[in-house]
């Protein structure tokens, strides 16, 4: 993406309904209007890698009820951190570590809550991610109970590599750990998850050699 | 995916969730929130606030030490009550042109009209006929609203740390995040409270230590003669009967509550009755069945759908809104429209995959009866090998079974094991065959 000067951007505060961005920015003004405290930074930010910060959640975690919520977290962590980011243009990259930050979190909360309420995983996840969306399939929902049962870390590695088909060196970035760690966690994922995704009917399909 | 047999199932449940993410619109309350974050967090980033996620390693140690240190004082900050510099009070405007509001100032809505709260997160809150009120706190996460008379409407921006309050006259209702309506009569003494989205708890005068009401249910008290009643939303407003008895520390409703809610069972909370009548927030929120069927609101994106014309939608659905619309019915409990929708689906789509998932979605709606067993067998004479393949076999199994069909369960039980010999069933299966043969022996 070309990154010329950065634009100052015209704030425009009120009436909310005005602050949806009528262009499109580049990844430095996103990042400089959000540094100078512009609310159209924020909206841009959102506007256009929602639908990025979204699908990598979702691959993460599976279909959840709560997606809301985590994609504003995200952006919300996203801004609060801005300073952070030294490289604009790897701003894509860097949502992608906060959702895996974000995603970290929220396994373990669903996992302590688990544990908390004496649940059943199978039975968490009827009550959560197949309700809420009808449309995702026996296989889909299988694969993510097996992937629940995975530890936090191993689960992410897993989804970044074979689910959002990132390279090696991708998932080892935005997991914020080497590239040793990455290859090692998804060896005992990829393990798990074939041995135990062999006792569920949905998977045993694919894990043959694929849908009809 | 790039590693032996998972790499089709990858593609597939990333194909997959890319459909739900695709569903999955920018929200205008999040842009609201992310502007005014934005607009904020200049300052206090100037202040030395930050995200910890992404510090180097190498600081986290030090990180560490120094957040220990500064516990103690975050805590006293937190104690008085006040907010970080990282957490900025919000701020609201008031009236069409908007103003800015201001704490403590009494407020009126017109006769006939509304008076809208606009916060900095997203929050609104709308005064209608009459009604006045006034804010008495802000917060870096909530506020603080009085109705003194009248009627308002709430849509509260969900947030974790999320910290609201609405008082009405002796009432006081606490909310995360969440859309409802209260209104307070001081002259006849009526609280009333029409919960649309989200869990509020509701305390003072005859609830007590508090009332926790879900989705779809709305609460009727009063306060001189401490009663107070719980229903559903499209049930008639409740009449408040003998006094209540006063709640039991740990929360549970009175006898007279238990007998209201045995009539709105919570599994199943209602639209309002009537959308029209609804408040023009809650009536914005209820535009698209879609949307409200994917985030699993299917009562409402049912109605929204029958409002519209059930037939019409279903007719300009695609293969896969329809399935949609379809579950929404059958997961509200109105299975003769999702019957509609799933064979409209086969006779539109007759040949597609999309018309083996409505058979198999039929199979799930008539669910134990020998009408299952068809739909089930269709979906696997349509796509043998197709993802639902293996849950097909599953129930039918487990249907026939159940319906006692001896020779059709062994045959199935056969197939079972052939295909899925670890599966959830296969001891039932197994044992089934087993049986058999003894008896044949």
């Amino acid at each position: 993406m070309k990154q010329g000067a950065p634009r100052r951007i015209k704030v425009t505060r009120s009436p909310p309904s005005l602050l949806r961005l009528p262009i499109h920015l580049t990844n430095a003004e996103i990042v400089e209007a959000i540094r100078t405290g512009q609310p159209l930074g924020g909206t841009a930010l959102y506007d256009q890698h929602h639908a990025y910060v979204c699908s990598v959640l979702l691959r993460i975690l599976g279909p959840d009820a709560d997606l809301h919520d985590l994609i504003q977290e995200v952006f919300l962590a996203a801004i609060d951190s801005i300073e952070r980011l030294k490289d604009p243009d790897a701003l894509r990259s860097w949502l992608a570590s906060i959702c895996v930050h974000q995603a970290y979190r929220e396994i373990r909360r669903r996992t302590r809550s688990r544990w908390f309420f004496l649940t059943d995983d199978d039975e968490t996840l009827e009550r959560t991610a197949p309700v809420a969306t009808p449309e995702v399939d026996e296989a889909v929902r299988a694969t993510y109970r097996v992937l629940d049962k995975l530890p936090a870390q191993e689960r992410i590695a897993f989804a970044l590599r074979f689910i959002n088909e990132m390279e090696l060196i991708e998932v080892a970035e935005a997991c914020q750990v080497s590239l040793a760690t990455a290859k090692r966690r998804l060896a005992r994922a990829r393990k798990k998850f074939t041995t135990m995704a062999r006792t569920y009917p949905e998977l045993a399909d694919w894990l043959l050699g694929g849908e009809a | 995916m790039t590693s032996g047999g998972l790499g089709p199932l990858g593609k597939h449940v990333a194909q997959q969730l890319d459909d739900v993410a695709a569903r999955n619109e920018a929200s205008e309350a999040t842009r609201r929130v992310l502007a005014a974050r934005s607009a904020a967090a200049k300052h206090a980033r100037a202040s030395g606030g930050g995200g910890l996620f992404a510090a180097p390693a190498r600081w986290r140690l030090a990180l560490l030490v120094a957040c220990t240190a500064a516990l103690g004082l975050a805590f006293g900050v937190w104690v008085e009550g006040s907010s970080s510099p990282a957490s900025p009070l919000l701020s609201f405007s008031v009236g069409q042109p908007a103003r800015p509001g201001t704490v403590g100032v009494w407020e009126r809505a017109p006769a006939d009209g509304v008076l809208p709260f606009v916060f900095s997160d997203g929050t609104r809150v709308k005064f209608s006929d009459g009604s006045r009120g006034r804010v008495v706190h802000l917060g870096a996460h909530g506020a603080e609203v009085v109705l003194e008379s009248g009627r308002a409407f709430a849509s509260v921006v969900p947030a974790r740390d999320g910290a609201w309050l609405v008082r009405s006259g002796p009432f006081l209702v606490e909310v995360k995040g969440t859309e409802f309506e209260v209104s307070w009569d001081p002259a006849r003494d009526d609280f009333r409270l029409r919960l649309f989205e989200g869990r509020v708890r509701v305390s003072g005068c005859s609830l007590g230590a508090g009332q926790t009401l879900e989705r779809g249910q709305q609460l009727r008290a009063a306060c001189a003669e401490p009663r107070f009643a719980v229903a559903a939303l499209d049930d008639a407003v409740p009449a408040l009967g003998e006094a209540a008895r006063p709640l039991e520390a740990q929360g549970r409703p009175s006898p007279a509550v238990d007998s209201v809610q045995e009539r709105a069972p919570r599994a199943a909370p209602r639209p309002p009755p009537n959308a029209k009548s609804s408040p023009p927030a809650a009536a914005a929120a209820l535009d698209n069945w879609r949307e409200l069927a994917r985030a699993g609101h299917f009562e409402r994106a049912y109605q929204v759908a029958t409002d519209a014309g059930y037939a019409a939608e279903l007719e300009r659905a695609g293969a896969n809104d329809a399935l949609l619309l379809g579950d929404a019915a059958r997961l509200s409990g109105h299975g003769g429209a999702a019957r509609t929708a799933y064979q409209g689906v086969r006779d539109r789509f007759a040949g597609d995959a999309a018309a083996a998932r409505a058979a198999f979605a039929l199979g799930r709606l008539t669910a134990g009866t020998s009408e299952s067993l068809r739909w089930f067998e269709t979906y696997l004479a349509e796509q043998p090998r197709g993802s639902l393949a293996g849950a097909a076999l599953d129930r039918l199994l487990e249907t026939s079974i159940r319906l006692g069909d001896k020779a059709r369960a062994l045959a199935i039980a056969r197939r079972y094991l052939a295909q899925y010999p670890g599966g959830p069933h296969a001891e039932q299966a197994r044992e089934l065959v087993e049986r058999s043969a003894v008896d044949g022996g």
